[in-house]
């Protein structure tokens, strides 16, 4: 059922992209991500993620953009531990809305926020004498807040960088994210 | 090598290319993958894709690269060797248009695939937990059913999706793209 729910998410969010296509650019891109499943320090957990953007222009000077944003966060930092190794899975969608606050020649900076919404999926392996192993699966929400910055280097080719984005969520859940894209 | 020569040579045609019409597709589906030749370790789940396709105008030729990322979590409940597995994987496909009508395009498609697979097994009470961590590479092919609504909804449909891997990996995915 949650797989089911995941699916036609990210249909709707597809969906709801198609109408857009007059004046919209892809950027896709990854980075490093950190993330606090709840409030424990034990459950902190980094690694590498995958994201995919959407910038859709809605006011003529092109300050204003809706950036609806997807996020896949593979968290591998305690797979090699000891004692209770975990893996971690997080996809994210967050519809956000970017303002242009700098613009020097090709540079950019973009502020962006808006609502999130986050499903976690991991396994705590336990290990053979104390712990059991433990299904972790969940969803999150919340406000995504960040930066970008653009570097328009052709017509064709930008490279944006977001040298900080975070989600802040109910239960504990933060997750931080620095990354790269490129314009496709 | 030689194939790999024509292979770089047939992506460059395209991309260089300065009549070529790029979309691109994003969709979800269910994803099956075989991990080992025992079938101990097969796992399925949600498999996400995300495709840039480069046709040329007025062929029937086109170069889709494709990003393919599995959460795999079925056995992720099971009593013993619980089991959590991601695959990532591109691919630069290259394709052929064998049926276009005006709302319906067929097209068989194949190339080279590289990936990485990644996995947690819990520990039970006599083994101890272990990771995965592998590189995979081989072949990708499967069929796209390309349904056009008009010139910006159009939806793929990717109902069989194969890739055939080293060390006896292989996986499979139906997936629902929608063109953005």
């Amino acid at each position: 059922m949650m797989k089911l729910k995941i699916l036609l998410s990210f249909l709707l969010f597809g969906y709801l992209l198609s109408p857009f296509n007059g004046c919209s650019q892809m950027f896709i891109g990854g980075g490093y991500t950190e993330t606090y499943i709840n409030g424990s320090a034990f459950n902190d957990v980094k690694g590498l993620s995958i994201d995919l953007q959407k910038e859709i222009s809605i006011s003529e000077s092109n300050k204003w953009k809706i950036i609806p944003m997807a996020h896949i966060g593979f968290l591998t930092t305690r797979i090699e531990q000891e004692f209770s190794p975990a893996y971690t899975t997080t996809v994210s969608i967050t519809p956000a809305i970017s303002y242009r606050a700098l613009k020097f020649g090709f540079l950019e900076v973009d502020a962006f926020g808006g609502p999130f919404a986050s499903y976690i999926l991991g396994l705590e392996g336990g290990d053979s004498g104390i712990f059991e192993s433990n299904k972790r699966s969940f969803l999150r929400g919340g406000l995504a807040l960040g930066l970008s910055t653009t570097l328009k280097i052709t017509e064709k080719f930008d490279i944006k960088f977001v040298p900080y984005s975070i989600q802040f969520g109910n239960n504990g859940f933060r997750n931080g994210l620095m990354s790269l894209y490129f314009k496709i | 090598m030689k194939t790999f020569k024509i292979f770089l040579s047939i992506i460059s045609f395209f991309l260089l290319s300065h009549s070529l019409i790029a979309q691109t597709y994003i969709g979800a589906g269910f994803g099956y993958a075989s991990l080992s030749q025992s079938g101990n370790d097969d796992v399925n789940g949600l498999t996400i894709n995300l495709q840039r396709q480069f046709t040329l105008k007025a062929d029937r030729w086109s170069i889709t690269p494709s990003v393919q990322i599995s959460l795999l979590p079925s056995k992720i409940e099971a009593e013993a060797f619980a089991f959590y597995a991601t695959t990532v994987s591109i691919a630069p496909n290259i394709s052929y248009d064998i049926i276009r009508t005006k709302h319906f395009v067929l097209s068989p498609y194949a190339g080279p695939f590289a990936g990485w697979l990644r996995g947690l097994r819990s520990a039970d009470t006599i083994n101890e937990a272990a990771s995965l961590n592998e590189f995979t590479y081989g072949i990708e092919t499967g069929l796209s059913f390309l349904i056009i609504i008009n010139e910006n909804l159009q939806f793929k449909l990717l109902p069989l999706h194969l890739q055939f891997g080293n060390d006896d990996f292989s996986q499979g995915s139906i997936s629902l793209l929608i063109k953005l």
